[in-house]
């Protein structure tokens, strides 16, 4: 492993790798992880790389994420960046700490490793556990390809280190169809990276030269002001996302589109809507379906949290009928998360266009292409006016 | 102006018809008696000693009309000046606590002046009441800047805030303090745009106070930067939820100072059970009644498992002894090799049971009865740093207290049986260095 300063380089690398790849890109000078299933090969990395001398950060392995998202806590306070990799359980263990961080606004970044959560005894893929912690004011970008981890982790300090944003993020990438894909990536040279995303500076600091509080008690009407703020920050991560994402591009050559990116959806009919790698497969699927002659393209979620609502009703506005793909279970829903998500922003189209929503991909299913073909030949028929189920779950026994 | 020396009592436990202080004190005097008097009231159960206690602000000096009275500089004595004095007897009268004596064959007056800071009461004392206090020797580890900005919200005759105080005036300014929901809450964060202190606060969950300090230790670090990191937090922030973090940290030899400030039990949400809360003792969720009897298991000695992790330097403290507790803190400022540990006992009037002014006697007594002995552990020794020559009973200690109220007879011995145990490890540890 070797990473050149003025030049880019190919490398083939799994999704962990390239995670830590980006991650050790932006030079950190704090990494706090604890390793879990399927991510710990990003902290081993950064281990590696951190013995070989690539890597000038503090590298600590707590006893838990909840430590390791306390010490990225203590060092972001303090001026640093910093970053930490998890996983399925690791997250929920360190939720607290993750909320905290948020309402404290550390632009601390984190990749999540999707992965379903405990009971039954399950390690494997799936987006319940980034679903069940949504609401906890973070930035939530999804890749779909080991390059995108890399691009994201880079983009994603830009999004938490802007004064106006102020907020942590996570990029999230499936556990195991990407964790531990291996696939050409291209490695961005030190120099434009450095040029990319310019040293952190954060004021106030926690230091003994400046004593202030932090975290006094205050009450009611300025915490809701505080709260109020944080909000209002979160969703600025929106436009901006967009901005950096063109900005990428032109320094890196590689763009994504920001908070969605569309795929064959120029007259379009229907469109697919899809995160995470099963975005990737459905490119085939659309690719198949339009060869058939199906006016039918897909728009993938790259920024769960804020939800793209603008873009989303902007792209999706003409369509005649829409199916979403999720991964998770939104318990009490009855359907997946990103379909509540979707039709909430759909209601001020005043419109009804047909949703459907394709529950796939759980515990470690495939979602294949045949599975996305089926889904597709469904909208159509919503397309069509003919009365569908809303809500169908695939791979059920 | 520099704290004063002067004579105390320590130890409530003058027999009656002890006068083993008048008598030595006498001696040294001659034929003018003893100017401190085993003040013995039969009517009342009381028995103490007592001589004069070099005031700050000496009402005898003030009430003097010809400056005989002088108080000095260097070390608090307040000073008969033999050929100035007129015997006008003023300042007898004017002495609130009857320490002001008169040699009629001289007609001037005299008092305790110390035997030259070699007192003869305190060593011929066989109880071990009374003490030499040097106030200069806890001078000489204070800043002279009180951080704590004035006044406190904590309760009546708490010992935590002086605690609090005391521990920011050794550190000085060059210091971040770390804190977590708890009693000391209310004076660490402040209130809006009041600060607690003129100290940097970082506010922390009760879970992430140690993670928190570690990032902040090792940013600094990576930076080149020195500075005191110090978690002011609670037993059942770190004895409990707190406690895997903890351990994880002094492990990695993180290098930061953390002091737990012990009050048995949650006492900020009203007096629930920690795990160091001890043996018998009575709290909203180890309640007394007909079939329960307060907590019905021993504490968790968290300064010995502490000592265990093998870190830099673990102590015990109590606010009875503050310069012991001082230069124990002043050692942890300076470790550079890894975690301090200091766990201070903080009785608690509002929990515990007892009258507000007798918080810094239940802090001694408590030491007193070896139930919480004073020691430190540095490279692999453990030292007992104030060794207790004649040590009361536990009943001594519980009895002052409404927490232990409902004790019988069998579960007194239980929870002395606990003490003699603790103690005898402790000893036994000591005695391997």
């Amino acid at each position: 492993m070797n990473i050149k300063s003025t030049s880019r380089e190919i490398k083939v690398l799994d999704g962990n790798r390239a995670a830590a790849y980006g991650a050790m890109l932006c030079q950190p000078d704090v990494i706090a992880a604890y390793p879990i299933t399927p991510q710990s090969e990003v902290v081993e990395t950064l281990f590696s790389f951190k013995a070989q001398g690539l890597l000038n950060a503090e590298l600590i392995e707590p006893e838990s994420e909840h430590s390791a998202m306390g010490i990225l806590r203590g060092a972001s306070i303090a001026g640093g960046r910093v970053f930490t990799a998890t996983a399925s359980q690791g997250l929920l263990f360190m939720f607290e700490n993750c909320i905290h961080v948020a309402t404290q606004r550390s632009p601390i970044v984190m990749v999540n490793v999707c992965r379903e959560v405990a009971g039954p005894h399950i390690v494997v893929s799936g987006h319940s556990d980034i679903m069940m912690t949504k609401g906890m004011g973070w930035i939530q970008l999804h890749a779909r390809s080991c390059q995108e981890i890399l691009d994201l982790v880079v983009m994603a300090y830009r999004l938490a280190e802007d004064p106006q944003i102020r907020t942590p993020v996570v990029v999230c990438y499936d556990g195991w169809f990407l964790s531990h894909l291996w696939e050409p990536v291209e490695i961005p040279a030190r120099e434009e990276v450095r040029r990319f995303l310019p040293p952190l500076e954060t004021s106030p600091k926690v230091d003994p030269e400046t004593p202030m509080v932090l975290g006094p008690w205050i009450s009611s009407r300025p915490a809701t002001e505080y709260r109020y703020k944080q909000s209002a920050a979160i969703s600025r991560a929106k436009v901006k996302f967009d901005d950096v994402d063109k900005e990428f591009r032109e320094i890196f050559g590689r763009g994504y589109g920001g908070q969605i990116e569309e795929y064959r959806t120029d007259g379009a009919d229907i469109v697919l809507l899809a995160m995470g790698s099963s975005a990737s497969t459905a490119r085939v699927a659309i690719d198949r379906k339009r060869d058939e002659g199906l006016k039918v393209g897909l728009i993938r979620i790259r920024m769960f949290r804020p939800f793209p609502k603008e873009r989303l009703v902007a792209a999706l506005r003409q369509r005649k009928a829409i199916g979403v793909l999720d991964r998770s279970v939104s318990f009490g829903w009855d359907c997946g998360d990103l379909l509540v998500d979707v039709k909430a922003a759909l209601y001020n189209l005043g419109t009804n266009i047909p949703t459907l929503n394709f529950i796939c991909g759980l515990c470690d299913s495939d979602i294949t292409t045949e599975i996305i073909e089926g889904a597709i030949d469904i909208v159509g028929q919503a397309a069509q006016g003919k009365p569908c189920e809303e809500v169908t779950w695939l791979d059920l026994e | 102006m520099k704290p004063s020396n002067f004579i105390r009592k320590i130890r409530n436990v003058c027999p009656p018809d002890c006068s083993a202080c008048e008598e030595a004190c006498a001696k040294r005097i001659g034929k003018l008696g003893s100017v401190i008097k085993a003040n013995q009231v039969r009517k009342v159960d009381v028995y103490k000693a007592i001589t004069c206690l070099q005031c700050r602000e000496p009402e005898c000096k003030d009430a003097c009309p010809s400056d005989a009275i002088v108080k000095d500089e260097e070390n608090g004595l307040v000073r008969v000046i033999q050929e100035e004095c007129t015997g006008c007897e003023s300042c007898i009268e004017a002495c609130p606590y009857g320490n002001m004596l008169f040699n009629s064959d001289t007609s001037v007056a005299f008092k305790c002046e110390l035997c030259g800071a070699e007192p003869e009461c305190v060593a011929a004392c066989p109880y071990g009441a009374l003490e030499f206090f040097q106030g200069g020797n806890i001078q000489s580890y204070l800043g002279d800047e009180d951080f704590l900005s004035p006044g406190t919200r904590a309760c009546a005759g708490c010992p935590g805030e002086l605690i609090y105080r005391f521990t920011q005036r050794v550190l000085g300014s060059n210091t971040v303090l770390f804190g977590c929901p708890g009693c000391m809450t209310i004076l660490m964060t402040g209130h809006e745009t009041m600060a607690g202190s003129r100290l940097p606060y970082v506010s922390c969950l009760f879970t992430n106070v140690i993670s928190t300090m570690t990032g902040t230790y090792r940013y600094y670090h990576h930076i080149g930067k020195e500075a005191n990191l110090v978690a002011f937090v609670g037993d059942g922030c770190l004895a409990d939820i707190e406690f895997q973090a903890l351990s994880a940290a002094a492990e990695r030899r993180e290098n930061i100072v953390v002091i737990c400030y012990d009050n048995e039990g949650y006492q900020n949400t009203g007096n629930q059970m920690s795990s160091t809360t001890t043996f018998g003792a009575q709290t909203t969720t180890s309640p007394v009644g007909g079939a329960l009897r307060g907590k019905d298991y021993d504490s968790k000695y968290m300064p010995l498992i502490m000592a265990s992790h093998d870190v830099a330097y673990v102590a015990t403290a109590s606010p009875a002894y503050l310069e012991d507790y001082a230069r124990k803190l002043t050692k942890a400022m300076k470790i550079k090799t890894g975690l301090s540990y200091i766990h201070v006992l903080v009785p608690c009037p509002t929990a515990w049971g007892f009258p507000t002014d007798k918080s810094i006697d239940i802090s001694r007594l408590a030491v007193e009865t070896n139930y919480f002995p004073l020691w430190e552990y540095e490279q692999e020794k453990l030292r007992l740093t104030h060794e207790v020559s004649l040590p009361q009973t536990i009943g001594d200690y519980v009895k002052l207290m409404g927490r232990y109220r409902h004790l019988n007879e069998d579960e007194l011995q239980q929870l002395q049986g606990l003490v003699d145990k603790r103690f005898t490890k402790i000893k036994a540890l000591a005695s391997l260095s």
